[in-house]
């Protein structure tokens, strides 16, 4: 399994957004993607994802095994914390671990509404269906967002455990977390 | 299709459970009728002579406001970028989101037509008509409506352009359906009520087909 991006360039309005990037990822490495605010990371991820198509240049990806983590984490807040995880596990058809459930501890928060939930007990929430969906590639933009330590941590091991598995992890963040990733990108200012 | 199965029963328990959108749309439903048969008050024979274009233009009225969010809440929370990564269908997804909407907002207020039918004096012969006619034209209102509300997405404009973008697609419906309606109040049922219900029905089967398939260009363009 490998994700393979060359050339890859993007432009808004003509603006350049950014402009050749290429990598190489395979079984088991973590790319980590940093820079300035506004340089275009989430952009490369959501093109990565295929959910953006409008750019130039090549991406080589099984769509099929991609997890995409993004700013929008897709919690409804009228839906209860156990609908939200009943209808993701349904969604993906894998049960949720219940070890990762109390790590994260969302299992109390069970009948709780989603909008009583704090930003990082969201961003919590979202991980949940990260690691129910079992996907190969991880996208993961600012994962470490509104997380506590304890989180960012059990989060880190994860994404450890993930690449000793084969997966492959791509991280935006501009937090320095992840110690020695296979590859780094720095994207520039735009402005 | 599990998976649409599940985002429809998940669409219609954020719509019952807890939004309860739909007890608004019903409240104000219900408050237009009340307003105008107040307005009318002892001028019962004129009432009953409006009542079925009373009714279809409230319904048009109050569905009106809840075309806006239709597809906003799934496109800015992210929820769309997940159905999408996982190959569901912006076909599947639009279909989804225009019948639970007609679910959630146009069957309630075709199931309390016959009670507020009441104040508007409306004659119990044609209660089963006016029934049978919403039931067959207001999915084409959903329908339209969803596709309306794509349009508008990335805009961020909302209010009074929706009505402008969908109320030239809705005149054929509302023709129709009081049209119908009039020939079984003025001449009873006969063959013009078959043929207007028939044109109606034609344009809600064209609605379901067609629309859902503009609104799934429409929401990919958002994307590019």
């Amino acid at each position: 399994m490998t994700v393979f991006v060359k050339n890859l360039s993007y432009f808004r309005s003509e603006r350049k957004i950014f402009e050749d990037i290429n990598f190489s990822l395979k079984s088991g490495e973590i790319l980590v993607i940093s820079g300035t605010n506004g340089s275009g990371k989430t952009t490369l991820l959501r093109a990565i994802s295929g959910l953006n198509s409008s750019f130039l240049g090549e991406i080589n990806i099984n769509q099929k095994d991609i997890f995409l983590l993004g700013h929008n984490i897709g919690i409804k807040p009228n839906l209860t914390v156990g609908e939200d995880l009943e209808f993701w596990s349904n969604f993906y058809n894998k049960e949720h671990d219940s070890e990762t459930l109390k790590n994260l501890n969302i299992e109390s928060k069970i009948h709780l509404l989603c909008r009583y939930l704090s930003q990082g007990q969201k961003q919590k929430l979202a991980l949940t269906r990260l690691f129910c969906a079992k996907k190969r590639i991880w996208l993961l933009d600012e994962p470490f967002s509104f997380l506590d330590e304890e989180t960012c941590n059990f989060l880190l091991k994860k994404i450890k455990n993930h690449c000793e598995n084969d997966g492959i992890t791509i991280v935006v963040s501009h937090l320095n977390l992840i110690q020695n990733p296979n590859q780094s990108i720095v994207l520039g200012d735009l402005f | 299709m599990r998976i649409y199965k599940l985002i429809f029963l998940r669409e219609l328990t954020k719509v019952f459970s807890y939004k309860a959108s739909y007890i608004f749309s019903l409240m104000f439903y219900c408050s237009i009728i009340f307003l105008i048969s107040v307005g009318l008050q002892g001028q019962n024979n004129i009432l009953s002579n409006i009542a079925p274009s009373l009714i279809w233009i409230s319904i048009v009225l109050v569905l009106f406001l809840t075309f806006d969010d239709i597809f906003y809440d799934d496109y800015y929370d992210g929820t769309l970028d997940i159905y999408l990564i996982e190959n569901i269908t912006l076909y599947g997804f639009s279909l989804i989101k225009s019948f639970s909407h007609w679910i959630s907002n146009c069957l309630p207020m075709i199931i309390v037509t016959p009670i507020i039918g009441i104040f508007v004096n409306l004659d119990t012969d044609i209660i089963l008509p006016i029934i049978f006619t919403l039931i067959i034209g207001t999915p084409a209102l959903s329908f339209i409506g969803c596709m309306g509300s794509s349009l508008i997405l990335s805009t961020k404009i909302h209010g009074l352009i929706m009505p402008i973008i969908v109320l030239p697609l809705f005149l054929p419906i509302i023709i129709f359906g009081i049209g119908a309606l009039n020939v079984v109040i003025f001449n009873g049922f006969e063959d013009l009520y078959i043929r207007q219900i028939a044109f109606l029905a034609g344009i809600s089967g064209l609605s379901v087909a067609l629309c859902p398939i503009a609104s799934s260009y429409i929401i990919k363009a958002n994307y590019d």
